[in-house]
């Protein structure tokens, strides 16, 4: 005759780790996501070159408190490379319409961008500005895995009930 | 004071990841580019580095760094077990232009020079450092810098230049900077 015994308790304590750590989890990634994701709005705003202050303003989360400054960086095209367009002309009209954040906690998800038109071409061809919105994504890209290692320790160490 | 040094500094690596664009990306290139590398063509060049003010005669490729960021610090400040040190990371961009004015084929062209960096980046993802302290005889270090994640990223439309044509590849790398 064989007998089998089975235990559940171990694994019905498994089971209630990992529910108390799914929740958690959505939480701590939520916090980290919105972390990164307004340094990478601030690091943009900062780096953005301001003439109106249309671009800086635009970008993210929409700061009209951007407007108007000035810095010896223009926005306005400084090179062969960038050539006076319709673009730099509509630099003037501002409006909370330019900046695009939009989050969605359920899905862990933000979007961040801006509908100013000239935007992408500063980011590829303004002398001091190229690229700049590149090196925050990677940033960001960077900081996130970096989190993603972080809350699997975190994650495994909930689901063991440590 | 002893003239200042530093080997494994940014420098180096934008400098070495240049080296190696230039020996390898132009040095076999197709028909259609070749006519560039005629010198009585002047100022053409089929490989610019970062922005150059001069304009430049497409097709050609740029290469520009676009800055770089700490990845991790080792424990105990130590990289190497002597060297304290910093796992950073960079980005270079990588671009291809060709012009559409009187050429029927800049599409194929362009798709190719794409190709031809894809190709390149992609066989060597360990590309292997050198001291500049002397431009002219660089010096190889017994270290490399990593390459990952390369991406061709949307371009716009430059109301500048219609007839420029480009693309945009961005590669992420990393190194350990030395002290």
């Amino acid at each position: 005759m064989i007998n089998f015994e089975v235990d559940y308790g171990e694994l019905t304590k498994l089971i209630e780790n990992l529910r108390a750590a799914e929740e958690g989890a959505d939480k701590v990634i939520w916090a980290q996501l919105k972390q990164v994701a307004t340094q990478m709005d601030e690091e943009i705003d900062e780096a953005m070159p301001v003439d109106t202050g249309r671009a800086a303003a635009g970008w993210g989360k929409y700061r009209p408190e951007l407007l108007g400054q000035s810095t010896k960086i223009s926005d306005k095209p400084l090179t062969h490379r960038t050539r006076p367009s319709k673009f730099t002309q509509k630099a003037q009209i501002s409006s909370e319409s330019d900046a695009i954040w939009e989050e969605n906690e359920k899905e862990l998800e933000i979007i961040e961008g801006t509908r100013v038109p000239y935007v992408p071409l500063l980011n590829e061809n303004h002398p001091q500005f190229m690229g700049q919105i590149d090196m925050a994504v990677e940033r960001a890209q960077v900081r996130l895995e970096g989190m993603g290692r972080t809350l699997l320790e975190w994650f495994e160490r909930k689901l063991s009930g440590r | 004071m002893a003239t200042f040094d530093h080997p494994w500094g940014e420098g180096t690596v934008k400098s070495s990841l240049n080296k190696f664009i230039k020996d390898n990306l132009v040095t076999n290139l197709p028909t259609w580019m070749s006519w560039v590398s005629t010198p009585s063509v002047g100022q053409a060049r089929t490989l610019n580095f970062d922005y150059p003010e001069q304009p430049f005669q497409p097709p050609s490729f740029g290469v520009a760094h676009l800055g770089s960021d700490e990845l991790m610090k080792f424990g105990g400040d130590r990289a190497d077990g002597t060297n304290k040190g910093t796992m950073r990371f960079g980005l270079m961009e990588v671009d291809c232009y060709v012009s559409s004015k009187n050429n029927f084929a800049w599409a194929q062209q362009l798709s190719d020079m794409r190709d031809m960096v894809f190709k390149l980046l992609q066989q060597n993802r360990a590309i292997a450092l050198y001291d500049f302290t002397n431009p002219t005889t660089p010096v190889a270090l017994n270290a490399i810098v990593r390459t990952e994640n390369i991406r061709e990223v949307a371009v716009q439309p430059d109301p500048g230049n219609p007839a420029l044509k480009k693309k945009r590849i961005l590669v992420r790398y990393f190194w350990v900077e030395r002290f």
